[in-house]
Formats: C-alpha cells, structure tokens, sequence
C-alpha cells in the first residue's frame, strides 16, 4: 500500500519570500492507496467468470423524460453500465435487448435484473436504505446472478454534481451498485480512506459521481485485462489538479472522430494524429490531443469522457483550480519554492499559460 | 454532547485523520446518534454466541440468524435472556451463496453494540444498516472496553449529534462505558434535543 501527501505553496506579493503549508489532513486531502475490497462471503471472493455481466433493465421511465441520461431509467442505468465499460479493461456489462418482463426476486431465473421495487423480496428496505444489490455465487465465488433493487418509496432523478439529498441520483446509485454487481464492495467499510464511488459514503453536496482510480483499480484488478489497451487518456489524469492553461492529450491505436465532454457538456473535439511512437499500438501517428483553458469551467471537481466516433473510451475525474477569471491579464511574479529536488526552483506567472512556469534553479 | 477533547486537540493539531459521519450513503442514508438511539427498538450490549443460517421458503431465500448473549439493554425488551436477529444473506439450499451488499459480518465471540430495529422485517434489522454495529474491544494498555464502528475505526467522541472517527488507535478511544451514558441521555432526551 502506498499514500502520500501532496506539499501546495502560497505565495505573498513579494517575490522570494515564501510560505509553503504542508497539509497532509485527512480532513482535507485523503490519501491515494489503492484499497478497494472485493465482494466476498465466507472467504470466497466473488467473480464473473467470463468477465462479463448482462443486465435485465426493468425500471421503466418515469412520468416526466429525464433531463440527463434519459428520457428512461432504463436509459440512466445503461449508461452507468457503459461508464464502467469505459474504464474496465476486460470486464464488459451488456445490456439484455429486449429486456425480460421478470422479478428481481426470482433468484434462480439466471437474469441479473435491475428494478424499482417495494420491498426487498419481502422484506423491508428499512427507513434509510436506497438500494441494494443481491450476489449469488457458488462456493468457489463464481457469480451466477445479482439483481438491484432501487427502492421505490424514494425520490428519484438523474443530475451530475453535487448530490442533493432529495431527488436522490440514480445514475450514480447505478454505478455504484453495478461496481457490487462486477464484484466490488465497500472499501469504507473494510477500514479504508480512498476516494471512490464503491464507498458506502458520500456527503451531500458531494460532486462525486463516477468511478475514481481506486474503482478503477479494483474492477482492473479483478478482471485483468489480456491484452494491452488500445486508448487512453494520459491528462488530465484521474484525481489530479489542473489550472489554467494545458493539454488533453493521450493517445488511441486507431480512430475515427475523436471528441471529449466535461461533466456531460457540450462536445471539444480532439486532433488525432500526433506522434507516438512510445505506445503499444505499433504505430506511430496515434496521439490525440487539444489545447483547453481551465478557468473557463468552474473550480472544483470535474470529469472529462472520451468519445471515438460517440463510444467512450476513457474517462477521469480531475480538480481544477483557478484565480477567478478565464483570462487573468497584468499579473506579475516570480517565487521560489525551497528545497524542491535537492535544490530551490524560481517560478515566474506566465500569463500566456495563466500559469506559473519553472524560469531558474538555485 | 460529549467530546473526547484532548484527543481532539492531538488529532487537529496533527492534521491526523478526524472523520465526520458521512452526511449520505449511495446505498443508506446516514444515521446521526441522536437517529439511532431513538430509531431503534432495542439497544443493547451483547457477546455473538450463535451463527445459523435458515431457508426461508416464503421469499426464497437464506437469512442468517445472529444470537446475542451477555446482553447489557438499553432500550427496548428482549423478552429474554439473548436476543438473535435476522438477517438476509447466507446459503441456498443448492449451496449458492447469496451476498448482500452492505450487511455487516458477525464472528462468534465477539462483543457489539446494536442499536436494532425492523428484526424479521427488514433485510438488515440494524438502523441505518451497518450504522446500527458498534464493535467493542478490550484495550489492555488503558484496562477499558472501547468502542469502534463497524469497519473498526475507533470513535474517539460524539459530536454535533455525530461520531467523531480516527484511523489512529488513540488513547483517547470513546470508553464503552461512555457510550452507554451517552445513549442513556439520548435516550431521556427529545430527538435532536440533546
């Protein structure tokens, strides 16, 4: 297991005199281990031995088509299912089409259907439960089917962002009760601090809503994948910091039209063909890449999605910082930042890059 | 309320780890004390003396029967001297297992705090599912029993209506004894009045 602390240094108007704080609050910044747990009971740890899982969607539309991911829930619920297609390596969800008019409790039925239900086969869900998942396994952990159950006394919706506590979200109860159904469990609840959409936790307000590097890890580590992979998204990386002006870049074997999404917003598109010749795929023009300025969307936790040609591909879940301005002019400054890698580096504001960039060491 | 407050002190003057009880669970919403002291039927202190798992025909499906013994009541009548609750999960009779996320896990011997409700109603009859398990450990250096939640990280206090959690086994680990006092005031207070 390894964490680590990240050291941020603020800076006062004087050039050369620094104040450097040191947080290493788990209040604060919770350290990156890897540490999800797997779904297990009796010591068995629980797997689809075909690395893969078809889903039965049986819960409808609502009333009113939905803002996100809709019109249907069924629509919200595949969509889960292709987030986490989009990270996992091997593991791949499929959708049953048509879906089978069935019940979530008929547990020998082989489907792993998801529904709005009352109860929970006919017991109570209780006063605070949403959802749950139901794993059935043999005695080597092999899955033979899991069915989830939303809970159809609560309010429903489908948002990105922070999480309200009424309608809840059920595009991110999906992914995370889907992540039980490939075989993740709590890593909260196993003694862990790690950010990840498998935790049993989330504050209100939390803007949480998809898999983070940990869920990553652990579906990647279930399901190994057997081949390399043939696209990923280099930066911004998953949980990282981003400000002003930078990259998107990673690199696709092959492509078609490349695009990107923030948080579900409008389409960037990607220029595709930039010089890789470091990567597995045998190539050498399979880099893509964009330039973007940060401050144009709002501080604080975002996710961008990769798309080929609509089909995403690579996705993460990033923290951007900025000074309050999409293009900050006049700004001027050079600081140093002691003792970084044996010696002390000079930074300079460079407004082209509404960034501050390494001019000097001492 | 009640804080264990050098411990406090220690753990913010650290930057050490203070975890505030989760405001939602993507599965359960959070339980405060104040909800669990008044949301539950029966609150009790008890040793796991019996793990037996049973085919319910009626739902198909397994349940698994925890036996409380030892009991310390708080709250509620037991109508006994223990007390078992029962749970969704365990084995089909073709030997499938059937696993429920969420649902705590229980070994014969060990000491906990259940603040229980909806037993043979809901699938979890704990309020708040995992929420409602306290673990209770002997710490021989103090010579105390104290308490740690569910997945074992030690609540070093109460407060705000809400445990105060640390990664780090303190000294300052909340007393099982200071629990009970604690829940024995919640218990003659009006909900969220304490």
């Amino acid at each position: 297991m390894v964490s680590h602390s990240r050291t941020f240094a603020l800076h006062t108007k004087r050039g050369l005199i620094l104040l450097t704080i040191l947080f290493s609050s788990y209040a604060l910044f919770l350290p990156e281990v890897q540490a999800f747990v797997r779904l297990a009971a009796g010591g068995v740890s629980f797997f689809w031995s075909n690395a893969q899982a078809t889903m039965n969607l049986q819960l409808g539309c609502p009333s009113q088509p939905l803002a996100n991911w809709g019109p249907c829930w069924d629509d919200a619920a595949a969509d889960a299912l292709a987030v986490w297609n989009s990270v996992a390596a091997r593991f791949r969800f499929f959708v049953s089409s048509p879906s089978v008019t069935t019940s979530p409790c008929a547990h020998s039925d082989g489907l792993n259907t998801a529904a709005f239900q009352s109860t929970i086969c006919g017991m109570a869900f209780g006063g605070s439960t949403l959802a749950i998942t139901l794993s059935f396994a043999n005695s080597t952990g092999a899955l033979r089917e899991s069915d989830v159950l939303f809970n159809a006394g609560q309010q429903w919706s489908t948002y990105s962002g922070p999480l309200l506590l009424s309608p809840v979200d059920l595009h991110r109860v999906a992914i995370h009760e889907f992540g039980h159904v490939l075989g993740l469990d709590h890593p909260d609840q196993h003694g862990q601090t790690v950010t990840a959409i498998m935790n049993s936790a989330f504050h209100v307000g939390d803007g949480l809503d998809s898999p983070q590097a940990d869920d990553i890890a652990g579906v990647n580590t279930i399901y190994p994948s057997l081949t390399s992979p043939t696209g990923v998204l280099e930066n911004p990386p998953p949980g990282s910091f981003v400000s002003g002006i930078s990259i998107i870049s990673g690199w696709k074997c092959t492509a078609g039209t490349l695009t990107f999404t923030i948080d579900n917003g409008p389409p960037g598109t990607l220029v595709y063909g930039s010089s890789r010749g470091d990567t597995p795929c045998g190539n050498i023009n399979n880099g893509f890449v964009t330039l973007w300025n940060w401050n144009i969307i709002s501080a604080g936790q975002h996710t961008i999605r990769v798309f080929d040609n609509g089909v995403q591909f690579a996705q993460a879940t990033f923290i951007v910082t900025t000074l309050g301005q999409q293009f900050l002019t006049g700004a001027s400054g050079a600081y140093v930042l002691p003792n970084f890698a044996g010696r002390n580096v000079i930074v300079q504001w460079q407004e082209s890059l509404q960034n501050f960039v390494i001019v000097g060491t001492q | 309320m009640y804080l264990a407050k050098a411990a406090l002190r220690f753990l913010v003057f650290t930057g050490l780890g203070i975890l505030s009880a989760p405001a939602l669970a993507t599965t359960v919403l959070e339980q405060t004390f104040p909800d669990l002291v008044h949301q539950a039927d029966v609150i009790a202190v008890g040793t796991v003396t019996g793990i037996q798992e049973q085919w319910d025909a009626a739902r198909q499906a397994p349940t698994t029967h925890i036996t409380f013994s030892n009991l310390t009541v708080l709250k509620g009548d037991i109508g006994g001297e223990s007390m078992t609750l029962e749970f969704l999960g365990g084995h089909m009779p073709d030997g499938t297992i059937l696993a429920v996320s969420g649902v705590p896990s229980f070994s014969i011997g060990e000491k906990n705090v259940v603040f229980s409700a909806g037993n043979h109603r809901d699938f979890c009859p704990l309020v708040g599912v995992w929420q409602g398990l306290l673990r209770v450990t002997f710490d021989s250096q103090r010579g105390v029993e104290t308490v740690s939640d569910n997945s074992r990280m030690p609540i070093v206090g109460v407060q705000d209506g809400r445990f105060l959690k640390s990664e780090i086994s303190s000294q300052e680990t909340l007393p099982l004894s200071t629990l009970l006092e604690l829940i024995t005031q919640e218990i003659r207070s009006p909900h969220g009045q304490p």
